[in-house]
């Protein structure tokens, strides 16, 4: 956080051309480009394609795992809200489903809103990501009595996931660029959540 | 990433420090085990006790802590040289560490892992003398050293005769018994005081006065997070010579936050004078890192109540010895 701060007060004047690196870390992409990120690591692994329209909106779609255990897939726009020479920021809010896999399967709509920070440099990008995503679930409990019989009951339930990434990122080339980040995801079925890392490569046109 | 690498293939640095001094380790109260018999709202509470990501792949994590091997590789982080690997019974509430399976999983490494047998008993009426041969043939198959019991999760009164039978058992073959005294959190436990308080036991220890029984966790009420029936515990132990002490669990992360429980227990028992006859155990593995760090805790605790390095020397490791033997 301290470094991206200073990193945004103290950056050199960037280039006027924005890097596909840029557009995926900082969120937003000019209107008619296309930028496609993959990230992998641990536990997080996710493909995000996006396109920039007009009025400064964006359109993005996310493929979003952890373990390929917890999958989301879905659609959304983003905005950039403030844009200057040392920072970018946006807002990005997408439509989806969750699917949980393994023991304790459950399958639901989701939305997600991320937030984007970035300093747009020609070269090193530092990034922060915060994010929420809400889903809808439903909890069958089956109650197995004594005499015998047993009772379902169906609630309603929420499963609320924030969490955040600290990166940088490489623009190698306008159109090629990496990162690498770690991630920290505040889940509510578990006690305490151990951090992630993940590498990623994007590509824009 | 390295860094874990490079920890992970370090030799374990045997014993733990205590005022300047090395002293070794033995963990009693340690539960191998197959997440497939773990029943569904059990596997629910782990799983919700696992750090996210793991609690995302319990069986994954599971496999890799519970088994014989994967127990050792936490025995190691913590410099414990010795454990004690529980048999279960309890297909309703903990679920089933077959004999044979812990048997199977002693084999490992023979020379660092003890075992504890159990016996099943929810079909006592008709079953009570099959299920004591197959208790005494585990015992003579694999070298279990003693027998694990826990009347909450198992269903059955601690002052019920008809159980005696593994009690004068235990005493004929010189199988110490562990308890599991207290209430406890996993669904499905028998929390009444005549399943979780150890002054139920009373009529049995007295009876069997060659039966060494182990009462576990000190009667922690694992519910309320309270000291329990430790009272009682103390007691029994004071008045009868057949009764030792456990303290594994009530002093972890989640039921004693600032470790005040487990060093007002320590000091309890040094108070009574009951050192010598109180054997260290964590109740792991649980998640990785819990063994070593319930050590931790028990040093510290031990440190707090006044403990001396003899004194903290026996309840880590020569109590242990004592009763159980040392594999040559
Ligand atoms: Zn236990």
């Amino acid at each position: 956080m301290m470094l991206l701060l200073a990193t945004m007060l103290f950056a050199a004047v960037p280039e006027a051309a924005e890097s596909s690196t840029v557009a995926l870390l900082a969120g937003g992409s000019p209107k008619g480009q296309i930028a496609i990120g993959v990230r992998g690591g641990y536990p997080s692994f996710g493909v995000q394609a996006q396109v920039g329209f007009t009025g400064g909106w964006t359109g993005i779609s996310l493929f979003d795992t952890q373990l390929f255990r917890r999958n989301w897939v879905g659609m959304g726009v983003g905005k950039r809200w403030l844009e200057g020479r040392v920072g970018v920021l946006s807002g990005e809010a997408l439509l989806g489903v969750e699917e949980q896999s393994g023991i304790f399967p459950s399958f639901g709509p989701s939305g997600l809103i991320r937030l984007k920070m970035a300093h747009p440099g020609r070269i090193l990008v530092p990034y922060l990501e915060l994010s929420t995503r809400v889903t809808l679930l439903g909890q069958t409990t089956v109650t197995e009595k004594l005499d015998g019989t047993s009772e379902r009951t169906w609630v309603a339930d929420a499963r609320c996931v924030p969490s955040a990434t600290l990166g940088l990122g490489w623009a190698i080339r306008p159109w090629i660029g990496i990162d690498v980040g770690f991630d920290w995801m505040y889940d509510t079925t578990a006690t305490v959540s151990i951090p992630g890392i993940h590498l990623g490569l994007g590509v824009g046109w | 990433m390295l860094w874990i690498l490079i920890a992970c293939q370090a030799e374990p640095e045997w014993g733990v420090d205590y005022t300047g001094e090395r002293l070794p380790v033995v963990d009693m109260h340690l539960h191998p085990g197959q997440w497939e018999l773990i029943p569904p709202a059990t596997q629910a509470f782990l799983t919700s006790r696992f750090p996210f990501p793991f609690s995302l792949n319990p069986e994954g994590l599971a496999a890799s802590v519970l088994t014989g091997e994967g127990i050792l590789g936490e025995l190691d982080k913590g410099g414990i040289e010795a454990g004690m690997l529980f048999a279960v019974y309890a297909p309703r509430t903990v679920g089933i560490a077959s004999n044979e399976y812990v048997g199977e999983q002693l084999l490992v490494d023979p020379q660092r892992l003890y075992g504890l047998a159990s016996v099943r008993v929810d079909q006592w009426e008709t079953d009570e003398e099959t299920e004591l041969a197959n208790l005494e043939d585990a015992v003579d198959s694999y070298g279990f050293v003693g027998i694990k019991l826990a009347h909450a999760h198992q269903h059955f009164r601690m002052d019920d005769p008809h159980y005696y039978s593994i009690y004068a058992l235990a005493g004929q073959r010189g199988l110490p018994v562990y308890l599991h005294t207290g209430t406890s959190p996993f669904p499905g436990t028998a929390q009444e005081p005549a399943y979780t308080d150890p002054a139920y036991m009373e009529e049995a220890i007295a009876l069997y006065p060659d039966t060494i029984f182990i009462l576990g966790h000190l009667g922690f009420d694992f519910i309320n997070k309270q000291p329990g029936t430790l009272d009682h515990c103390i007691d029994l132990a004071t008045r009868y010579p057949n009764v030792w002490l456990e303290p594994s669990a009530l002093g972890s992360r989640s039921s004693d936050p600032d470790g005040t429980v487990l060093a007002g227990a320590m000091s309890a028992i040094r108070e009574a004078g009951l050192v010598g006859r109180t054997i260290y155990g964590s109740d792991g593995p649980q998640s990785p890192g819990f063994a070593a760090g319930y050590l931790e805790r028990t040093v510290a605790a031990m440190q707090t109540a006044g403990y001396s390095a003899t004194e903290a020397k026996m309840v880590l490791s020569e109590n242990f010895y004592a009763l159980f033997g040392k594999h040559p």
